[in-house]
């Protein structure tokens, strides 16, 4: 959107960081947007799997996602009512504002 | 949103963790929640606030609720929980109304904050518009 700086002080990241075990986790964030915590917490973190129902927001996230971060972070439509993945197979998951 | 706790609960491993972040509910009045805005200038001019309706955040509250439920039944403790105010900037009062036409379509500027962010971004013309947003960050641990 533009003219719009959602949290540009990354108070939300800083945080998750500081107080959740994230660097080097395999992550698992759902309902994750447009990506743009997704992209923000992917350069710290093993690797990121990133699922949202809405098709139209998983093509804009994975058009976003810059060079040097695409080994790191996997987009799919999902949600969170259907996991579609093995038991015990994240460090981490994050409901990031879909709970 | 007990079956998605329980769907994380499945698929992280002994220890994982569950991070929810989700609006916050404190800031709620029986008219909505309310969001302060400021003109961010030399310093931060308080502006007024921006509501959300009524009923808006009922999402948020069951939130809460399921979040209480499975820790009492045990599938996560409880490690940290806490608020964090977000800011958000945007560039002008345009800016601010086309968000909150297109994305923000549950919040509203009352006419008085209007005129009072317009009185101060013509005083302030290189200022911005914070809209700050507290926001519940729960960290739960799978045992």
């Amino acid at each position: 959107m533009r003219g719009l700086r959602i949290d540009p002080e990354r108070t939300e990241v800083r945080r998750l960081l500081r107080h959740a075990p994230l660097r080097g986790a395999r992550v698992l964030e759902v309902g994750c947007g447009d990506g743009r915590l997704t992209r923000r917490i992917a350069g710290v973190v093993g690797s990121i799997v990133a699922i949202d129902p809405d098709e139209a927001a998983i093509a804009r996230a994975s058009r976003r996602v810059p060079a040097g971060l695409r080994g790191r972070i996997h987009f799919q439509v999902g949600s969170g009512e259907a996991m579609p993945f093995p038991a015990h197979s994240f460090d981490a998951v994050l409901f990031s504002w879909s709970l | 949103m007990v079956h998605a706790l329980e769907q994380a609960h499945r698929v992280l491993r002994a220890r994982g963790h569950v991070i929810d972040l989700h609006p916050e509910r404190g800031s709620r009045t029986r008219y909505g929640r309310r969001l302060p805005v400021f003109v961010r200038a030399d310093a931060d001019v308080p502006a007024g606030y921006l509501r959300g309706r009524p009923g808006g955040y009922d999402d948020y509250l069951a939130a809460d609720r399921a979040v209480a439920r499975v820790l009492r039944r045990g599938l996560f403790t409880l490690e940290s929980t806490e608020v964090l105010a977000l800011r958000d900037h945007l560039r002008s009062l345009e800016a601010l109304e086309h968000v909150l036409a297109t994305e923000w379509i549950e919040t509203t500027l009352g006419p008085s904050t209007r005129r009072r962010l317009q009185a101060l971004l013509y005083r302030h013309p290189a200022g911005k518009i914070v809209v700050v947003e507290a926001v519940r960050f729960n960290l739960l641990r799978k045992p």
